[in-house]
């Protein structure tokens, strides 16, 4: 069986459908980040590889990122910096994507989780 | 401050780690803007670039819709109801789950960080 042909047979049933998809639209919509960081690793444990992956959870994250914005605005209105900060985003994203492969990627990977990590702990405490 | 913030979350969004997860909070530790409102920045910051690489993706096939679409009306509706939580929470609290989140998440990315990619 081909990897891909896995993953369908563990989302064929549509209890395991609803699971994935709701519990993946929960954490899109409740805190508006981090769905790759857990789409991601689950597409590759059904043996999709890192690029596949990252495409097919784009496909899926997306999709819903576009209506959940739409929510978080008309609650939100446009907060201030947030067209600087795109513009910021977008470019730091090219860059990102060029620097891809050329770090090493476990310290890369292991300074983000490290940053996440303090500011997990400082968001949750103060 | 905020092009700054911006750049340095895109780079570790460009590089397929999280972007939000550290824009979030440089947004709300740093320049003191509130919880919700950073989450909608987040959005609307990375939409535009991700647009684009979802186009380039999908016209690389690398995208397996196949597998996306089926899932994807489920997502809506988790997601209208994660929408509806967060724009009802307080967001002192929503702040503090975003907390418990992020450490959930970087124990999680630790620990996927440092297997090899044995698929490739």
């Amino acid at each position: 069986m081909n990897i891909e042909s896995k993953f369908k047979k563990a989302v064929s049933s549509v209890r395991g459908r609803a699971f994935f998809g709701i519990a993946t639209g929960l954490i899109n919509g409740l805190f508006a980040s981090g769905g790759g960081l857990v789409v991601v690793p689950a597409l590759k444990a059904q043996g999709l590889n890192q690029q596949k992956a990252q495409a097919t959870t784009l496909g899926f994250i997306l999709p819903l990122s576009v209506l959940t914005t739409i929510g978080y605005v008309i609650g939100t209105g446009f907060p201030e910096g947030w067209l600087l900060a795109a513009i910021g985003a977008t470019a730091g994203g090219g860059v990102g994507a060029w620097l891809l492969g050329k770090v090493a990627n476990v310290w890369l990977n292991r300074v983000f989780c490290a940053l996440m990590l303090y500011a997990g702990i400082r968001m949750l405490l103060f | 401050m905020y092009i700054i913030i911006g750049f340095l979350s895109g780079i570790i969004s460009g590089a397929g780690m999280g972007g939000g997860t550290v824009l979030i909070p440089m947004l709300t530790l740093l320049l003191a803007t509130p919880q919700k409102e950073a989450q909608t920045i987040n959005f609307l910051a990375y939409l535009p670039a991700a647009a684009v690489a979802l186009f380039l993706h999908s016209r690389a096939k690398r995208v397996s819709w196949d597998l996306v679409l089926p899932v994807l009306s489920w997502g809506i509706l988790g997601s209208a109801a994660g929408l509806t939580l967060a724009l009802v929470v307080p967001a002192d609290l929503l702040k503090r789950f975003f907390g418990a989140f992020l450490i959930v998440l970087a124990i999680l990315q630790w620990v996927n960080g440092n297997k090899k990619d044995k698929n490739a």
